[in-house]
């Protein structure tokens, strides 16, 4: 997973882009200075995000990946997969051959 | 028989040319045909394969192909990238590396008849032992795996999770393949010369895993091995302990058989690592020995110098087949002393003399000659003929001994115990060489690993163990000249030669010549 330096940079202004409404929820503002960022999540979604406090918010939520990094780990586990599988065939084949 | 022996060869091609294949044929793709349109590579990068990019260039000579570890599990098999318009980078994915390996092996031993009446299930416990070694070597080697591993970071918990369930897989198939079919291996040692076992870029050599598996087999079997084991791993502390500063030189010239860095973790997990595998190696001689036969250990020999013959005179122009041949056998071939022939073609000295030395060994029990035998004979011929090569090769030996004692400096303790088993980092980094030369001798790279006790216990057991032969004379003269060839050689530090020296140190010793 990338870090939250990697995907949103570091913070380059003290201002802050962010408030709260009456229910506690965040408001996002756009910071003008920042350049957009497209963040993805492990299902492949993708989210634009405009300002550094927004980017931060996204990545530590979970939406820290990149569409190649969720196919890798996508293949990663697929093939340990395959092997459990020819493992357990193997053996199986190996029982039939020793015990029958 | 012919028939099957032709399908087998047939399928064993056809096994080693598929991954090469891997792509969308569905796709709209097209790979230029112009050699100069490199763009295309840069803009679909793992789109073509190794295949259609061959097929589609017809100055297939003019590129050089090389592994890329660092690119994608479906990027296997395709090209990732080219550089400078000539180097053509082919994805070789670790894991997907290590599984078609593991498939390759299980796949070449297929027709082997399998043991019968033995048990077959080996132990989990061992396993995850085993797995958890070779997680930790991966480990020790971080550094040198970051630009090997694809979304596999070296500092985070997750790639060791992944590969230690993945090496515990990969052990159960191997391990299992070598109980039912190990009285066929060692006949087949010197393909090892072919197959090295090593994973492309990588520093695994997963034929070590089986080897390194009969070692803890054999300290649960065998309470001498464990009270040495014991003794062993407080020196390994010593060494640990010793491993103050950090040395990492960035090129590992032994690939599966040495470590990348000096440090703590690096030190203390590769000297266990050596002691389970001589343990191992041992082992696993001890208990095939029954099935050995110098016929069909000679036959093997001879095709796989036949092979490399054919690959020194042809196959190294073949961009294509060097490449294949580099990936099931890495090795850096720049420093490693050849014995010339005729400017033809040249062989690693320490095949050939091996195998000589061999060959000779077994005119003198047979006291005759094979169809078999002809090869070793031409051979033999020719080094008379070029002698001068002989005289080269002896010059280089000689020059390796004088600068390796120039750069020699170690610390009182480092004289005595050693800095400990596979670890050339310290020596070359202090030395401002700052690469490692790919030729260490048997005798300075024990006494660089064990010191001065190490060359001391090795002098008593080669003293012991001539003693023992001295009442032949004839076998008395082979075990002086292999000893020799082993002391004077780089046969530590190359897996496959290590296992046929270990193999043939206990064949010498058993082999009545009179029979």
């Amino acid at each position: 997973m990338f870090s939250v330096k990697e995907l949103c940079g570091v913070k380059s202004t003290e201002e802050s882009f962010i408030s709260f409404d009456t229910n506690g929820n965040f408001i996002f503002e756009n910071d003008p200075s920042f350049k957009s960022v497209k963040l993805t999540d492990k299902f492949n979604r993708e989210v634009m995000v405009n300002s550094y406090e927004e980017c931060e918010h996204y990545v530590l939520g979970g939406w820290n990946r990149s569409e190649s990094m969720n196919v890798e780990y996508f293949s990663q586990y697929l093939l340990l997969v395959l092997i459990v599988v020819t493992v357990l065939k193997r053996k199986y084949l190996l029982r039939l051959k020793y015990e029958i | 028989m012919k028939f099957n022996k032709t399908k087998n060869f047939v399928l064993i091609v056809l096994f080693v040319l598929t991954p090469w294949f891997n792509a969308n044929y569905f796709d709209d793709m097209k790979p230029p045909s112009k050699t100069e349109d490199y763009t295309f590579y840069e803009i679909n990068p793992c789109k073509i394969s190794l295949f259609e990019f061959i097929y589609n260039n017809r100055e297939i000579s003019n590129f050089q192909f090389v592994n890329d570890d660092y690119s994608s599990i479906l990027c296997f098999g395709r090209v990732s990238q080219i550089k400078d318009g000539k180097t053509v980078f082919v994805g070789t994915n670790f894991l997907m590396s290590s599984s078609f390996y593991v498939l390759f092996l299980v796949f070449l031993l297929r027709n082997k008849k399998p043991i019968k009446n033995l048990k077959l299930k080996p132990s989990y416990i061992k396993i995850s032992y085993l797995s958890l070694l070779f997680t930790f070597l991966i480990f020790s080697d971080r550094k040198f795996y970051v630009t090997n591993f694809y979304f596999l970071d070296p500092f985070k918990f997750r790639t060791y999770v992944l590969i230690s369930i993945f090496l515990f897989l990969i052990s159960i198939l191997l391990i299992e393949v070598y109980k039912s079919k190990k009285h066929h291996l060692i006949n087949l040692l010197p393909y090892l010369l072919l197959f090295s076992g090593i994973v492309s870029n990588s520093n695994l050599n997963i034929l070590s895993i089986p080897i390194v598996y009969l070692g803890i087999e054999s300290l649960s079997f065998n309470r001498n091995y464990y009270k040495f084991f014991k003794i062993y791993m407080l020196i390994n502390c010593l060494w640990t302990l010793n491993a103050r500063n950090t040395y990492i030189l960035s090129k590992n010239i032994y690939p599966g058989f040495s470590s990348t860095s000096y440090d703590f973790y690096s030190i203390f997990f590769y000297s266990t690592f050596f002691i389970l595998f001589i343990l191992g190696a041992y082992k696993f001689v001890l208990e095939n020995i029954n099935f050995f036969s110098y016929k069909k250990f000679m036959k093997s020999f001879s095709t796989v110098i036949s092979v490399i013959i054919f690959l020194n005179i042809f196959g190294w122009r073949v961009n294509f087949i060097s490449f294949v041949t580099n990936f099931f056998n890495t090795q850096i071939t720049n420093n490693i002393i050849y014995f010339d022939f005729f400017n033809l073609f040249k062989i690693d000295e320490r095949i050939i003399f091996l195998f000589i030395i061999i060959f000779l060994y077994k005119l003198l029990i047979s006291r005759s000659l094979e169809a078999i035998d002809y090869l070793p004979l031409v051979i033999i011929f020719s080094m008379l003929i070029n002698f001068s090569s002989f005289l080269s090769v002896a010059q280089n030996k000689f020059n390796l001994i004088k600068y390796f004692f120039e750069i020699y400096n170690p610390s009182f303790l480092e004289l005595i115990l050693g800095s400990g088993p596979l670890n050339f980092n310290q020596l070359y980094v202090e030395s401002n060489i700052q690469r490692i030369l790919n030729q260490n001798l048997f005798l300075t790279s024990i006494l660089l690993f064990f010191g001065l006790l190490g060359i001391l216990l090795f002098l008593l057991v080669m003293v012991k163990y001539l003693t023992n032969n001295f009442w032949n004379n004839g076998r008395l003269f082979f075990i002086f000249i292999l000893s020799i060839n082993f002391i004077f050689s780089d046969s530590t530090n190359y897996l496959p030669i290590f296992i046929i020296y270990i193999l043939f140190f206990i064949v010498f010793k058993k082999e009545n010549l009179n029979s």
